[in-house]
């Protein structure tokens, strides 16, 4: 275990996501990758958080929370911000079923010309 | 000496559960029922957040669980009711087989990427010993920095989820 | 008050009465049109008090360069406005302004019961006001911007009763054979100006020219060119057939086109490049033979036209041919003297056969005579006019022709010799034509006016009876006295033969020598042998004229009178030849050829491509956001493959690329 399989791992994770998102007819699908691509960002941060510390603590000795755990903080806000945004999209998939009947993408092209 | 290169214990685990994260990936894009989609991505949720107690990151593990396999996952089985189709229900568009290119292509850079840079030498000190005092009672150090360093930060993130929960109300709000 | 600001007035004055007549009389306030007339007239006469105050502060202070600003400045390239000042532009502001404004004090007359009274009023002042620009402006570019509108306020004018086809079409001649002239004109500007853009500004020009800088190769072609404006609105020999049938508009209008404004403007140009046409001596031989062949030809077509304001525009012709000879012959002075004389008589002569044609309401010389027991006053002012356009002694036509042909006779070479018997040829005719307009319009019995010219045209029902013709009010006799006065007097006071105390020997021509391209005075003679031919002939042709009216001279019905009838076939030529034969047919057809198969067919070409290719791109706007998502991310990977393999070589790690990219950016 070290900082490149965690940096590979994570990308993989978001490649995955970011597939699925662009091809995936379903939107509950598509929020799913969308999660999926919010946890891989948070793997990598945890990441470099761990294993690869601040320019500051190169150039000085002092270790400070602030430091250390500025990664963890990262993956805090990145898990509140998936959370709000889960809330959101579901709220807004339910209106479109309000209005279209069903929750299919390929539906939703209004915007067309 | 001998059992110097040995994987570790941390290691043997940590590429266990990568791979069965990748799988779990792949899964749910691959799976035909949106429903199996729902209960892979906790699963995945939660062997993530393995992940990051082996990174040493017990906190962010923890909310991990809780948010997501407690909750979001929990909004989205909801949200399969919606579906009509179940069984068949996760097609894909007509893009499925042109954005494997790009993705590839994605993949290959970042990975090149990563492998071209030397992690390693960037850093001389050993933050191996020191690292373990902060890392080991790191809950109450976030909560010290989230009430002082990242006091703004911490705010902006309780007013967007206000925000998002006013918004979904607005949004489901009855008409009239 | 500065003395440039008495410039800007005198320009613009006249344009505020085209502002005020043409937007509030003539949109706002219809009930008080009666009022544009009195606002022209005062602008007008503003304009003559301030062009006499100018004159008189000339004297004081000789020529001037009034620079006002710069304008359209691009780079180093730009117009200067401003004023030049030069004796010649002090006489034509006294000619201009002064025949403008008793013209329009008759018009106040002549037009009262037109319908379109204000728009009437709105246009003379604009053409005013044009041709005060004309004579003003120091830069070439300006010379034509205000050349450009005199031409088109005279087709506003021209074509001022647009609901009778005729003057449309009259309008539309003078106004494309005017831009033959123009177009020749604007690429002669082009040329001064391919030489040196400060050749643009009148007075440099004047010393490049002393300076030798336009000499060479190009020299005829630019004179050519330059000339053929002043041909097309001068009315000279290839381009004159527009002056006649511009006789559409109302006659105060013809007045001003013939006398002061619009015809004048190529004599003028002719002076204001002077320099430039005086440094070729082949053009200013092209310059007087045109010219001499004019002022014969013209007269010869007004000797058998039956319409009084076709005789008047011929006369107009030659003698504008007149001045163009003297101006080819290099006597400078007595060609504007020419001008200036010709001014005051001419706009005299075209009053009367307005005040005529107020009377018995028709043009037409066949149906009137006897009119002299009718309209005594008029009579005697058409005979002063037309004595003095005869040239008798003393009237101003003969002082100023006189110097013409003087200065040609003593000139002693084959080419004036010619020119000489050509001019001598055009003051008999001169006389022979007048006496005719004089004979037929007030001498025999009245042969009843415009109603027995419809009922010989058209044999309609309503023949209203023939009325008594009348005297024209006073508004309108007004003027014409006036100006009857000055077509007796001016020749002589303004340009004495001996030194009247007041006024010095030759002091018209000496005060026009005072510009800023003769440097020696000149000596000014008048010949008396010369003198005594010129009247000769006119008396000569007077009484030929009174023989053929007396029924003693047949000269109708032979070739040369229905050649002349025909004004020598030219507008069959332009309309058949030129138009028909070689515009509508060859070009046209070759053009509505280009246009159907080539413009059309580019076009629907172009179209069905167009329409093809948006349909094509509509699917890139298909509103599905995950295409948009696909062509997002495809766009980052093209991006990251660049990036990538640009840096391949320089053997840095990404992130010291980033590193580099944030040092670069903050």
């Amino acid at each position: 275990m070290n900082l490149e399989t965690v940096l590979i791992l994570s990308g993989i994770i978001f490649t995955i996501g970011l597939y699925g998102s662009l091809t995936k007819k379903n939107s509950i699908v598509v929020v799913m990758c969308l999660e999926l691509m919010f946890n891989a960002v948070a793997i990598a941060v945890i990441g470099f958080s761990r294993f690869r510390p601040p320019q500051v603590l190169v150039d000085s000795d002092v270790l400070s929370p602030l430091n250390v755990l500025s990664g963890h903080m990262m993956a805090v806000f990145v898990i509140a911000i998936g959370a709000a945004e889960v809330a959101l999209a579901l709220a807004l998939i339910i209106s479109i079923y309000k209005i279209k009947g069903n929750i299919e993408l390929t539906g939703l092209n209004n915007l067309k010309n | 000496m001998v059992f110097a290169d040995l994987p570790t214990l941390v290691d043997i685990v940590f590429w266990i559960i990568a791979l069965f994260t990748v799988c779990g990936s792949v899964a749910i894009i691959s799976v035909n029922n949106v429903f199996k989609s729902a209960v892979l991505l906790a699963l995945t949720m939660v062997s993530v957040a393995i992940l990051y107690f082996l990174l040493s990151a017990d906190f962010i593990g923890v909310i991990q669980i809780l948010v997501y396999v407690g909750a979001v996952s929990v909004l989205i089985a909801f949200a399969v009711m919606l579906v009509k189709d179940v069984p068949r229900s996760n097609s894909a568009n007509n893009l499925i087989n042109l954005s494997i290119i790009p993705s590839t292509i994605f993949l290959v850079i970042i990975a090149f990427a990563i492998g071209a840079e030397n992690w390693i030498t960037k850093t001389t000190i050993n933050y191996e010993e020191p690292l373990n005092e902060i890392v080991v009672s790191n809950v109450s150090w976030i909560g010290e920095l989230l009430i002082r360093e990242y006091f703004i930060s911490f705010q902006i993130a309780g007013l967007i989820l206000l925000a998002a929960l006013i918004g979904a109300l607005a949004l489901l709000r009855r008409e009239g | 008050m500065s003395i440039e600001n008495i410039y800007w007035l005198i320009l613009l004055i006249p344009f505020i009465g085209f502002l005020i007549n043409g937007i509030l009389f003539s949109i706002f306030f219809k009930n008080y049109s009666k009022i544009s007339g009195f606002v022209t007239v005062t602008s007008v006469f503003i304009s003559f008090v301030l062009s006499i105050f100018s004159l008189i502060n000339f004297n004081d202070k000789g020529v001037q360069l009034l620079d006002s600003f710069d304008w359209l400045m691009i780079g180093d390239v730009g117009i200067k406005t401003g004023f030049l000042i030069d004796p010649l532009t002090s006489m034509m502001l006294i000619v201009v302004t002064g025949v403008s404004l008793m013209i329009q004090i008759y018009s106040i007359g002549y037009m009262a019961s037109d319908k379109g009274y204000s728009r009437y009023f709105s246009f003379m002042a604009l053409f005013t006001f044009s041709m005060l620009g004309l004579v003003l402006s120091k830069n070439l570019i300006h010379l034509f911007i205000f050349w450009e509108l005199v031409g088109v306020s005279s087709y506003l004018l021209i074509g001022f009763w647009f609901k009778k086809n005729s003057a449309v079409v009259a309008a539309k001649k003078a106004f494309l054979m005017t831009r033959v002239g123009d177009f020749g004109l604007m690429v002669g500007i082009l040329f001064i100006f391919s030489k040196g853009q400060q050749y643009l500004d009148i007075p440099t020009l004047y010393k490049g020219v002393s300076s030798g800088e336009f000499q060479g190769s190009g020299l005829l072609i630019m004179c050519i060119l330059l000339f053929l404006g002043a041909v097309g609105k001068s009315a000279q020999f290839p381009l004159h057939s527009w002056l006649p049938d511009a006789m559409e508009g109302p006659t105060p209008v013809s007045a001003l086109l013939h006398s002061a404004t619009m015809v004048t403007a190529g004599v003028f140009l002719i002076g204001r490049l002077f320099p430039l046409f005086e440094s070729s001596s082949e053009i200013m031989v092209i310059i007087a033979i045109i010219g001499g062949f004019t002022a014969v030809f013209a007269a010869t077509m007004g000797v058998v036209s039956d319409d009084i304001k076709r005789v008047l525009a011929y006369s107009t012709i030659s003698q504008l041919g007149y001045m163009v000879l003297a101006l080819g012959s290099g006597f400078y002075a007595a060609a504007f003297f020419h001008l200036f004389t010709h001014a005051w008589f001419k706009a005299l002569l075209f009053l009367s056969a307005g005040s005529v044609s107020h009377a018995t309401g028709t043009f037409n010389m066949k149906f009137m005579g006897g009119l002299r027991k009718h309209m005594p006053i008029t009579y005697v002012l058409t005979l002063l006019g037309a004595l003095s356009l005869i040239g008798i002694f003393p009237f101003s036509g003969f002082w100023s022709k006189d110097e013409i042909l003087g200065h040609i006779y003593l000139q002693n070479s084959p080419i004036s010799m010619v020119l000489f018997i050509l001019a001598s040829l055009g003051v008999f005719l001169t006389a022979l034509y007048m006496t005719r307009v004089i004979m037929l319009t007030f001498h025999g019995s009245y042969k009843g006016g415009i109603s027995s010219e419809n009922s010989s045209n058209s044999k309609s029902e309503d023949n209203d009876h023939p009325t008594e013709p009348h005297e024209s009010p006073g508004i309108m006799l007004f003027p014409m006295i006036i100006l009857g006065f000055l077509s007796v007097v001016i020749g002589f006071l303004v340009n004495p033969l001996i030194d009247l105390g007041f006024v010095s020997k030759h002091a018209f021509s000496h005060f026009l020598e005072h510009n800023l391209f003769f440097d020696d005075p000149k000596e000014f003679h008048f010949v008396f042998e010369v003198a005594i031919i010129s009247t000769i002939l006119a008396i000569l042709g007077i009484v030929s004229a009174i023989l053929v009216f007396k029924g003693k001279l047949n000269i109708k019905n032979n070739f040369v009178y229905k050649i002349l009838i025909n004004k020598y076939y030219f507008d069959e030529f332009y309309e058949n030849l030129i138009v028909k034969k070689f515009f509508y047919n060859k070009i046209g057809s070759l053009l509505s050829w280009i246009d159907e198969n080539i413009v059309d067919k580019s076009n629907a070409k172009i179209s069905d491509f167009t329409i093809y290719l948006s349909k094509k791109m509509s699917n890139v706007q298909n509103g599905h956001l995950q295409s948009y998502g696909f062509v997002f991310f495809m766009a980052l990977t093209v991006l990251m493959i660049v990036f990538f393999i640009s840096n391949l070589n320089t053997g840095d790690s990404w992130l010291d690329l980033i590193n580099k990219l944030n040092s670069e950016i903050y």
